[in-house]
């Protein structure tokens, strides 16, 4: 493939989003996309219930890992076809799956993950979930230093541990909305919205935490005793707890998957 | 041939490597020996490679700069906050010197494994080496002067890039098919060893 063909490749992807009603606006702070194999939208704007104010999720295939970017309200992050496969079973690969739509795939690599993601391991996810929530047992020593951290993990692990038991019950669902009314708590929609603007606060870590006890049962006690042992005696094993715990110093997403020893955390 | 000083870049753990190159220089007519800071971390030996430089700046032989992985470590170190270390992967380092797991409270068990030799040498270390016709750093900011400036914190892939400017010298050790690199002065002649110590 010539850079000429990257080139108009690049172009009528731009066009195509153009076309599927993503804002010039948000078009304007897309990156360079020449130098990815593949490239799709998923999320709101892919499935269409986008509202003004809403992110533009992409999704780049390239050979190594690289740091995701994030320029305005567009999101790229950037997979390799290994990290893709580890999104086999996962509540991320079925969303992809469904709702995801492929711009370019020069290789046909892409195309070819999206069809092994196969349906959601609803056991794995929650299994999964539960290792990683022992992080959540040492809030004595650890929320003063990481509560937004610790928070922005709580509250992914209940909305992944809901949407997984959704489907368990054989009625997938995967709006928060839709949950809360399900669930007839009417604080989730607060406490999952994907666009949480509050000051993180012990009150809503608390909240989210013993939702995720109710729902997946009493966590396990921390094995390293506070978030930073955790890090430190996880260090090289390259596991979910390792990454969580990682995630949880904080900072922006591109800050810590700066760091390619730490594997991303797909559910 | 007049004797010449050795530029060696970031080591980042690796005992065999430091001991390697240290080997491969010792082959050399070199006067004094330049490491360009980032001794730890990555690697399973902070505590070891900084053991083997110390005694070699304490008795001359070597001028021993800083890197922002010690910048950092010092001020985990000081109380400044423990997350910028172990973002940048400085649980590598702390188990190094603790010797394996810790409790819940890590820094504190940190500070008391470290020792007060240590320290001072991480604190002391200075940020350029600069001789009549060459200047060194772990990294520059803008480029001033006419020297030739050596420096290295960027890993640039396998081979040393060497420019009439200057040179960058990281050659990613440690890392998978990193090597370590001495860049020797004034004859730009480069020594390389594997993260096994095997010159290459």
């Amino acid at each position: 493939m010539t850079s000429d063909d990257s080139q108009d490749l690049a172009t009528e992807a731009l066009a195509d989003l153009g076309a599927m009603g993503v804002p010039e606006t948000l078009l304007r702070d897309v990156p360079d996309l020449k130098s990815l194999e593949g490239l799709m939208i998923y999320g709101s704007r892919a499935r269409g219930d986008a509202v003004d104010g809403s992110d533009l999720d992409l999704l780049g295939l390239v050979q190594s890992p690289r740091p995701s970017s994030r320029s305005g309200d567009v999101h790229l992050s950037y997979y390799t076809p290994a990290q893709l496969g580890s999104g086999v079973g996962t509540l991320f690969g079925a969303h992809l799956k469904r709702d995801g739509r492929v711009l370019f795939d020069k290789s046909g690599e892409l195309g070819a993950a999206l069809e092994r993601m196969g349906a959601v391991n609803t056991g794995l996810v929650v299994k999964r979930s539960r290792n990683m929530s022992q992080l959540f047992t040492t809030p004595e020593l650890d929320l003063p230093r990481y509560l937004p951290g610790l928070l922005r993990e709580a509250r992914y692990l209940l909305r992944s541990c809901l949407y997984a038991s959704a489907i368990s019950e054989g009625r997938p669902c995967f709006s928060v909305r839709e949950l809360a009314l399900r669930h007839g708590d009417p604080d989730l929609s607060r406490l999952l919205a994907s666009r949480y603007v509050e000051e993180p606060s012990e009150q809503d870590y608390s909240q989210c935490v013993s939702r995720l006890e109710r729902l997946i049962g009493p966590l396990p006690s921390s094995q390293h005793g506070s978030l930073e042992a955790t890090i430190v005696n996880e260090w090289g094993t390259g596991g979910d707890l390792l990454s969580m715990a990682f995630m949880a110093l904080g900072a922006s997403s591109a800050e810590f998957d700066d760091y390619a020893e730490v594997e991303k955390v797909l559910l | 041939m007049t004797s010449q000083v050795a530029f060696v870049g970031d080591v980042h753990g690796c005992l065999p490597a430091l001991r390697g190159i240290l080997r491969a220089i010792d082959e050399r007519d070199v006067s004094h020996t330049v490491f360009l800071g980032d001794y730890i971390n990555k690697g399973s030996d902070s505590y070891e490679v900084l053991a083997e430089v110390l005694p070699l700046a304490a008795s001359g032989a070597a001028t021993l700069l800083t890197g922002n992985h010690e910048q950092a470590m010092v001020s985990a170190l000081d109380g400044r906050g423990l997350a910028p270390f172990l973002k940048m992967g400085g649980a590598a380092a702390i188990r190094s010197y603790v010797g394996g797991n810790v409790g819940p409270d890590v820094l504190t068990e940190f500070r008391a494994s470290v020792p007060l030799s240590h320290v001072e040498a991480l604190r002391s270390m200075p940020e350029t080496f600069e001789a009549e016709d060459v200047i060194a750093a772990h990294s520059f900011g803008t480029p001033t002067g006419s020297r030739y400036r050596v420096s290295a914190h960027v890993d640039v892939g396998q081979v040393p890039v060497i420019s009439r400017q200057g040179a960058q010298i990281d050659t990613g050790c440690s890392s998978a098919s990193g090597r370590l690199t001495a860049l020797l002065w004034p004859s730009l002649a480069v020594l390389q060893v594997d993260n096994k110590g095997a010159r290459v």
